[in-house]
């Protein structure tokens, strides 16, 4: 890895944030970082803006020329898939609306006509960030966290749009639900995509909802179907 | 508060250990130390204290004590058939003695030596770094030899444990905070908030001005981390919280220090110090 792309900060031998101006590149660090299993590291998380790696005892300076070391492969191949959404009529539409300026029907035919990839997981286990939300529905998230966010729901954040895979707290504003259960704990990883992979919003009726989830029809399923 | 021991009996071979004395073997000293490591230890953090703070040894013929003040004590290792004012006693366990009370036992069964932990901190100092007692060169302990008839160890209370400081580091988004903001964070005595669970430690208090209560980007964090979401009151990342958030990281607690915070009841106050 180029060590010119890359900006190392050290907190006390406790953690480091690893981030660079080319973004890209991080997904592909951490995921090799992540497969090296360093004996120096205990966590690596990694986010569109930084990598993260808690260290253990183990760690010292000398550690930090073999993460620049590292071989980073580049990217694999990309897959589409289809995300049906039914939005319902939550109790944070008012806001999302308001903030935006549009109508509930305006804010849905922006997202159905935004081209979103995964950008991250993190969070929680199996929430996805999708990238490449259309400014006008960018809502800046809510200033008090909700307590109780119900699994399966779709939500706006800032820049990203967000899939809560199980029940959670959350600070974004949460416009429909998805009857497709994408995580599978019981595996690793949890959930049957990849970075970078593209998601494209469906919108469904109630009927098609209760229909789809009645099936428990997977994203596999759900994307063969079409 | 101020409390003391007295030995009425010695025992065999009383001494105050801890954990050993190490790398001066160069100079012909040895370790020395607690010779049953595991029971001094389990002693220690039944008590919740830490792993190097010193303890009383007993070998083969427990001694006689008397309390002068009241304190939680945990005995372990061997059983010397130990009895506070005559009645039986359990090994491994904590309880409370009070002004007054007389610890005694017997010979040892069933092993050779027996370990003594209080609650109060004992008024013994280091040598080299040790608190352990190397009778042959008088090294450490009280007065480096063994406890005699007549003795009297005197403890006080640990003055941390009445207030909770939580003691903080800068965190990635530190310099996000005004100058009264930083003032505030250190001067503030927050409420642990009931909302407070097992995914984060909700504190409420005065508001922190920052330049940005939202990242452009989500960004990883740790248990520990400290961040500051918009209502500018901080939220303290705890075991089952997120891995990744969007809200500044301002500052973060050690990790070691998660087992002494989690304990802390929900409505008390603490106060944040920065290291």
């Amino acid at each position: 890895m180029d060590d010119s792309l890359l900006h190392i900060d050290n907190y006390n031998d406790d953690f480091l944030i690893i981030t660079s101006d080319e973004h890209l590149v991080l997904r592909a660090l951490g995921l090799s970082i992540f497969e090296q299993n360093f004996e120096f590291v205990n966590e690596v998380i990694v986010t569109e803006a930084e990598i993260c790696l808690q260290l253990n005892s183990k760690f010292h300076a000398d550690h930090l020329a073999e993460i620049k070391a590292l071989k980073v492969e580049s990217g694999s191949d990309r897959t589409r898939y289809k995300l049906p959404v039914y939005f319902d009529d939550g109790e944070d539409w008012t806001f999302v609306e308001s903030f935006s300026g549009l109508t509930k029907a305006q804010v849905i035919k922006e997202l159905v006509t935004s081209e979103l990839n995964i950008s991250m997981f993190g969070f929680l286990p199996g929430f996805m960030y999708l990238s490449g939300l259309k400014k006008a529905i960018q809502i800046p998230r809510k200033s008090v966290p909700s307590k109780y966010v119900k699994s399966n729901s779709i939500a706006l954040g800032g820049k990203y749009l967000g899939l809560y895979a199980i029940d959670s707290p959350g600070g974004w504003h949460v416009i429909g639900k998805t009857p497709i259960s994408i995580l599978d704990i019981t595996g690793l990883p949890p959930v049957p995509m990849n970075l970078e992979d593209q998601v494209q919003i469906v919108e469904i009726s109630k009927l098609e909802f209760e229909k789809i989830k009645a099936e428990k029809m997977t994203l596999g399923e759900y994307n063969r179907d079409l | 508060m101020k409390g003391s021991l007295e030995i009425l009996k010695p025992g065999l071979m009383t001494s105050i250990q801890g954990v050993g004395r190490k790398g001066l073997a160069y100079y012909a000293i040895p370790p020395s130390g607690a010779m049953d490591e595991n029971a001094a230890q389990v002693a220690l953090l039944l008590l919740g204290k830490n792993e190097e703070d010193p303890v009383l040894e007993f070998t083969s013929l427990a001694p006689e004590i008397k309390f002068h003040e009241s304190t939680q004590i945990v005995i372990t290792g061997a059983d010397f058939n130990w009895k506070i004012n005559n009645q039986s006693i359990s090994l491994n366990t904590v309880m409370s003695v009070h002004n007054g009370d007389v610890l005694k036992g017997s010979f040892a069964k069933k092993g050779l030596r027996g370990y003594l932990a209080i609650k109060g901190k004992l008024d013994i100092g280091r040598v080299y770094h040790s608190y352990s007692t190397y009778a042959n060169a008088k090294l450490g302990g009280f007065h480096g030899r063994f406890l005699k008839k007549g003795d009297v160890l005197y403890w006080s209370d640990d003055e941390l444990d009445m207030d909770q400081v939580v003691p903080f580091y800068q965190g990635p988004e530190y310099a996000f905070l005004s100058d009264t903001a930083k003032d505030l964070l250190v001067s503030t005595v927050y409420k642990i908030s009931p909302d407070t669970n097992r995914m984060g430690m909700r504190l409420v208090g005065e508001r922190l001005e920052s330049t940005s209560y939202q990242l452009e980007n989500s960004v990883p964090v740790l248990p520990g981390f400290i961040q500051l979401p918009p209502n500018g009151q901080p939220i303290i990342l705890l075991q089952d919280g997120q891995t990744t958030g969007g809200y500044p990281r301002i500052a973060y607690i050690k990790p070691a220090f998660l087992s002494k915070l989690n304990q802390f009841p929900l409505g008390s106050t603490i106060q944040l110090k920065k290291i």
